[in-house]
């Protein structure tokens, strides 16, 4: 998974469990805010009906005009009444009668001087117990009731706002975190694309355009790149050395046996032409290094080989039925030996003439076609091992199709022999689309 | 015909030189390019053969000067470089064909004498002017099919002339493609040798097959009738 997909996926998980957090505590001080509120309000409600009140006889009465008009009104969602000590029902305010609210059931009288506030689904109910001066025997109960709807609304409304503000500064938060992340991994993915750029040899080293955190990795990592070059540039060297300094002594050797009396002893000629594959064989897989990403235009080579195998093999003619444009994901190094190898057995071979030519409709196929005597079906394995050879009349090492085997395989193409329109060879390349 | 050898490892200079010589050729061996490009401008050479990795002027120098200078002897380059990038920038700046070490001899001297052959305008190895043939590969001279023994010097001179049959070919390139320079020529060794191979080379017919062209030099007949 992409790093920033990994740390915007951890991102929300936390939002997700921090706004939730946050709306369920918000609510929850909302709520005790609006309960709060309502006692409030319904204290005041008490506090003023009590001063209203007057003794009438060994009782209580309350004015026709009650402090609250609300208690008169109907359906304002504000009751009051009074109860004494045995439940009994001394009081009801206009809006409790006309209510209806007559089979409502309190709870328990509440204690003398004391309040009880509770919060009902739909109403809230507030009680206080008091003793009237002129009746110290009978306890009385103040009984309260709010109709719930308008705090539930402002709950609801509330709640709204939070869901559409926490929502908004989730939105925020995560713009302001992708663009964190944004500018945060710029630095690892220009090292990431700088890595690219070094495995297709566009560039040498990471450089030191880095944030700290990372400018000692990226050091790091130079000297290792380096250090990995340098071995194996050392590696290249020597092996290259090595057969260079056997190729001229070999060459002695096989000359010296050549103008001997050894000259007709199979064994002698068998481990000489042993020895002059290995070092050519070695030599050239070592020097195999396929550059990944890197493309090349195939024509320039072709043309650049062509000239030489016209003084190499003048008389014969050659026709390219390639685009201009053809490219393939090769260097040009390993372009001109792959080629180099395909066209010098095709001009070896050909009574006359060679083709090369790309296939209709097929971006990545090419095929090399020879006039010449062809390659049996049963010799094609054979002749794309290394070393052998399909003709014996010519000289060379019989290295040729093997290296382009190589060359084809180690960029994850492939080399296939086939028949040719011409009469001769067909040698078909499918290269790596990549 | 006088061949160049530019050759720095001693040993295969010295093998070289002697299967070369033993194919008749006049060789000029020469250790490094400095030598090799002199000689090149001293002596007139049917080819040179041109090892690639050479100490004081490399291989690749050495046939782009000569190059430069005009001398159009077809090259023959020995390299250990197998690479085909190589192999085509030697052949762009002037080489003509090459031969990657390790090698065989047989296949150094085939090459060879198809880049002189080539570089005389034949596509054969088998090069005839009227009666007259020559097979390069076997150096057998044939009259109408006959073979005619002749001495190396005898080949030396007529292998020349038929290679050059469209010029007239001065005394002295002639004996330069007979002597080393470490030999002081005797005047009358050319006339000697021509008036041998005409007297081999007699048809029966009024005219000679090698020409005299007095004050120039000899030049094969094409058509002695």
């Amino acid at each position: 998974m992409r790093l920033q997909t990994r740390l915007t996926l951890t991102s929300l998980a936390v939002l997700g469990v921090f706004l939730t957090v946050s709306g369920a505590m918000l609510t929850q001080g909302f709520n005790a805010n609006i309960r709060a509120s309502a006692d409030a309000q319904m204290r005041l409600v008490v506090y003023g009906l009590l001063g209203s009140a007057v003794a009438s006889g060994s009782g209580i009465s309350f004015p026709a005009s009650l402090p609250e008009p609300r208690l008169d009104q109907r359906g304002s969602g504000l009751y009051a009444r009074l109860l004494d000590s045995s439940g009994k029902v001394v009081w009801q305010s206009p809006s409790w009668v006309e209510a209806g609210l007559e089979a409502f059931e309190p709870t328990l009288p509440a204690a003398s001087g004391s309040f009880l506030f509770k919060d009902g689904a739909a109403r809230f109910e507030l009680l206080y117990g008091f003793i009237w001066e002129s009746d110290v025997d009978r306890g009385y109960t103040l009984h309260v009731l709010s109709d719930a709807e308008p705090f539930r609304m402002r709950e609801e409304a509330f709640r709204d706002t939070l869901v559409a503000g926490l929502g908004l500064s989730a939105a925020i938060f995560l713009g302001i975190q992708f663009l964190v992340l944004v500018q945060g991994l710029a630095p690892i993915r220009r090292m990431s694309e700088a890595i690219g750029e070094i495995e297709s040899g566009r560039r040498e080293g990471l450089g030191e355009d880095y944030p700290p955190e990372l400018l000692g990795l990226a050091t790091r990592l130079d000297a290792y790149i380096h250090h990995e070059r340098e071995l194996q540039r050392r590696y290249k060297s020597a092996v290259d050395d090595l057969a260079h300094s056997l190729k001229t002594p070999l060459s002695v050797l096989s000359a010296e046996v050549e103008s001997s009396s050894l000259t007709g002893n199979p064994a002698v000629q068998s481990a000489l032409t042993q020895m002059r594959h290995l070092i050519r064989d070695r030599l050239s897989r070592v020097r195999l290094r396929p550059v990944l990403g890197r493309r090349c235009k195939v024509t320039p080579v072709l043309d650049r080989l062509a000239s030489v195998m016209d003084r190499l093999y003048p008389g014969k003619e050659f026709t390219r039925e390639v685009e201009a444009g053809f490219s393939v994901a090769m260097t040009e190094s390993d372009l001109m030996e792959l080629f180099g190898s395909l066209m010098e057995n095709a001009f070896r071979l050909a009574r006359s003439r060679v083709v090369i030519a790309s296939e209709k409709g097929a971006k990545f196929h090419l095929r090399v076609h020879d006039d010449g005597p062809g390659i049996a079906e049963s010799e094609r394995q054979r002749v794309l091992s290394r070393g052998a050879r399909a003709d014996t009349a010519h000289g060379g090492e019989g290295l040729g199709l093997a290296i382009a085997v190589d060359i084809m395989s180690s960029y994850g193409g492939a080399l296939a022999i086939g028949e040719s329109y011409l009469g001769g060879a067909a040698i078909e390349l499918r290269f790596s689309e990549a | 015909m006088r061949v160049l050898l530019v050759e720095d490892d001693d040993s295969l200079r010295t093998r070289l030189a002697g299967a070369l010589e033993a194919e008749g050729y006049l060789v000029d061996a020469m250790s490094d390019g400095a030598e090799g490009l002199w000689c090149a401008s001293e002596y007139p050479h049917v080819a040179a053969i041109v090892d690639l990795g050479l100490p004081k002027l490399d291989g690749m120098t050495l046939i782009r000067k000569l190059r430069e200078a005009g001398n159009s002897c077809p090259l023959l380059v020995l390299t250990a470089r197998d690479r085909w990038q190589d192999k085509v920038e030697g052949i762009e700046i002037g080489a003509d064909d090459y031969v990657t070490k390790p090698f065989r001899l047989e296949e150094v001297l085939a090459r060879l004498r198809a880049l002189i052959r080539r570089g005389a305008g034949f596509d054969s190895s088998r090069i005839g002017c009227g009666p007259l043939s020559l097979d390069l590969a076997r150096r057998q001279v044939m009259l109408d099919d006959r073979p005619i023994a002749v001495t190396a010097f005898e080949y030396r001179v007529l292998s020349y002339l038929m290679l050059n049959t469209k010029r007239v070919v001065t005394k002295s390139e002639l004996m330069d493609q007979l002597y080393g320079d470490d030999l002081e020529p005797d005047s009358n060794v050319l006339e000697v040798l021509i008036a041998r191979l005409r007297r081999k080379l007699d048809t029966g017919n009024q005219c000679s097959l090698i020409e005299t062209l007095r004050g120039q030099g000899y030049r094969i007949r094409s058509n002695p009738a």
